[in-house]
């Protein structure tokens, strides 16, 4: 009988299918009423359009209050009364709270459209198709587009809209394009976010990326890990706070780096610094806490997850040696395990 | 990483989409502050709100308002209004000058739902006309609130939508009718909406009734806005009353609760285009799951 032994990755597997489904699915077991009470201000892509969900995500307040309220109190111009920023430095304070202990952790374990990525990517594995890593100056062309995401989607726009510059459509600029709108209803059974509203041209055009985007990423994550992680503007504004964070990624120098390179193979967002740099250049900015660099790293303590003075897990060698023979750091099974689940004795009769 | 277009082709293409997409969005956008301007005026000029219906509700202020909400009662004269926050702790009489009832958020934990009730008595007549409004407050769910009785009889929401949702075409809602707190079985319900839709119901053994939200919105050619100013069509809503009569100890109680719901899921929607577009999607990405001739990196 083959015995299963509780890893960092496994770990963080179950976190998340436990989170993809409290999240998802949570009010039907939980009360009609749970995301109204639980929070609004989770920084994960967990969806208010999902029916049943169980929490709604912070980008939701934050469009809104910066489109209903600091936006038309401008336009009013009644100055800005304390009252109307209160509610907005709320929601900040919320997310910042959350920011303060889990930080990015949030991607890497909570979020559902990160879940659900790697899920695809599980199956892109399963089926043989290839692996495409970004290379480090591939990478570097990526990263501003979360950027203007944030500045231009969730902040502009809704600002726009409060002038009355803008659509009022584009006062939830993100919501309108993000995938895990129709993601996670669809999960949820509701096929409504996936069609696109004609009753305005810039709704149409809104559904239409929206529904772009969606097919994009979900053939995309068979062959690219994390495809929309890296220009989700969830993923900027964690980085803002990333230095503020109590649970953060460590790396200490060694020598042995130089020639390794293994933490950027496995890590999901493929990026140079963790193996290049140590110190805080290494906890880069699309980290997602995932902790694949830690688990794939075959030096003790060099790669570290730290919650306060707590360590919650470091590299080890042993642990490495463990590791690979169970998964390879790209995500793909050794050759002893074949993807697509044949034995590998099964291929050596073949051969 | 698969190179399609060379860096200066893909970089002009960007910033040709970049502009198109903008200048798009600041076009409507100027369309919208006009017709939102519309909008408002028309609001101002309707300071006198009239009502739909004959029967008795409480018609919200239209008008966004910040830590309170003004609703107008039409159809019947009360000299005061109760308001019931979601978790019930407390609850509170305003009175109702000129028919208008101004209801603060006194903050706190008190949930966002508060339940606005009004009564009027006339010899044997004791009449009741309730509705809801949402503050963004913290707190419990409205559980508390829809199980108290707050009138002799009473047509309450079994549940309330959820924050950004509502009732909506083509949902069944229940809803509990009871006369001292207890159910009111068999007992003939009104429902009418303001697209004209009237249909009479009946609660069941335990004084339940599902409502089924009828898709009786105009057709999507029509404006919003009745005064000919609108053509930036918003998810559109449209209110509800439902009523119940009953005669008991030489007295007869008539309850009415309204509400709003809106337009069914699909409104002006099109989810052929959206199955469309996702499809381009795929058919964008599906390049990167060729293997390479060299053998890929499977």
């Amino acid at each position: 009988m083959k015995t299963l032994s509780m890893n960092l990755g496994r770990f963080r597997l179950s976190v998340q299918v436990v989170m993809l489904v409290t999240l998802l699915y949570g009010a039907t077991w939980m009360g009609h009423y749970l995301s109204d009470m639980v929070s609004n201000a989770l920084p994960a892509l967990s969806c208010a359009y999902d029916p049943v969900a169980s929490d709604y995500c912070v980008l939701i307040p934050t469009q809104h209050q910066l489109n209903h309220r600091v936006g038309e109190a401008i336009v009013r111009m009644q100055g800005f009364a304390f009252s109307m920023l209160l509610p907005l430095l709320f929601t900040f304070i919320n997310f910042f709270i959350l920011f303060v202990i889990f930080n990015k952790a949030f991607c890497g374990w909570i979020c559902p459209l990160g879940t659900i990525q790697e899920l695809i990517f599980r199956l892109g594995r399963f089926l043989g198709r290839p692996l495409h890593h970004l290379k480090p100056h591939q990478t570097g062309k990526v990263r501003p587009i979360k950027w203007l995401m944030l500045v231009g989607l969730v902040m502009a726009l809704p600002l726009l809209a409060g002038f009355g510059v803008t659509p009022h459509e584009t006062g939830d600029a993100f919501c309108q394009v993000c995938p895990s709108r129709i993601i996670t209803s669809m999960a949820a059974g509701s096929t409504e976010q996936l069609a696109v509203s004609t009753s305005s041209t810039t709704d149409t055009i809104f559904g239409a990326i929206r529904a772009f985007l969606v097919g994009f990423i979900v053939i995309a994550a068979l062959a690219i890990r994390q495809p929309f992680c890296r220009i989700c503007p969830m993923l900027s504004l964690h980085a803002i706070f990333r230095r503020f964070s109590l649970t953060r990624l460590v790396k200490v120098q060694n020598d042995h780096c130089d020639k390794c390179g293994i933490c950027t193979k496995a890590c999901p967002m493929d990026i140079p610094e963790i193996w290049k740099e140590h110190g805080p250049k290494a906890f880069n900015e699309d980290c997602t806490l995932c902790g694949k660099c830690a688990e794939y790293c075959p030096q003790d303590s060099v790669i570290s997850i730290k919650t306060g003075p707590l360590t919650v897990f470091k590299s080890s060698r042993d642990y490495y040696k463990k590791r690979v023979k169970q998964v390879k750091p790209n995500g793909s099974k050794p050759a002893g395990k074949s993807n697509n689940g044949r034995s590998s004795r099964f291929q050596e009769k073949k051969a | 990483m698969i190179s399609l277009v060379g860096k200066a082709e893909l970089k002009s293409r960007t910033v040709l989409i970049m502009a198109l997409l903008s200048g798009l969005l600041i076009t409507n956008g100027v369309q919208s502050k006009t017709d939102d301007q519309g909008h408002h005026r028309s609001t101002h000029n309707q300071q006198l709100v009239k009502a739909w219906t004959d029967t008795p509700i409480l018609i919200p202020d239209k008008k966004r308002t910040r830590g309170f909400k003004r609703l107008t009662l039409k159809g019947m004269h009360a000299d005061q209004a109760t308001v019931y926050p979601a978790d019930v702790q407390e609850s509170w009489s305003d009175a109702v000058p000129d028919n208008v009832i101004e209801v603060k958020n006194r903050g706190g934990k008190k949930g966002g739902y508060h339940w606005i009730g009004a009564v009027s008595e006339q010899e044997n007549q004791i009449r009741s006309v309730a509705t809801v409004i949402y503050f963004p407050n913290p707190g419990p769910a409205p559980r508390p609130m829809l199980s108290l009785q707050k009138s002799a009889l009473e047509i309450s929401p079994v549940k309330l939508p959820r924050e950004h949702q509502h009732f909506r075409a083509g949902e069944s809602w229940d809803f509990n009718v009871r006369l001292n707190g207890k159910p009111l079985p068999n007992r003939q319900i009104i429902f009418e909406t303001e697209n004209k839709t009237r249909q009479l119901l009946k609660t069941n053994e335990d004084g339940l009734v599902s409502i089924a939200f009828p898709y009786d919105f105009p057709d999507k050619t029509e404006k919003v806005n009745q005064d000919g100013h609108g053509g930036h069509e918003r998810r559109k809503k449209a209110g509800f009353v439902v009523t119940v009569e009953h005669g008991a100890e030489g007295k007869q109680f008539i309850s009415h609760f309204n509400y709003h719901y809106t337009t069914g899921a699909f409104y002006n929607k099109n989810l052929a285009l959206g199955v469309g577009f996702a499809l381009f999607g795929m058919i964008t990405a599906a390049p990167l799951l060729r293997k390479s001739r060299k053998g890929g990196k499977a």
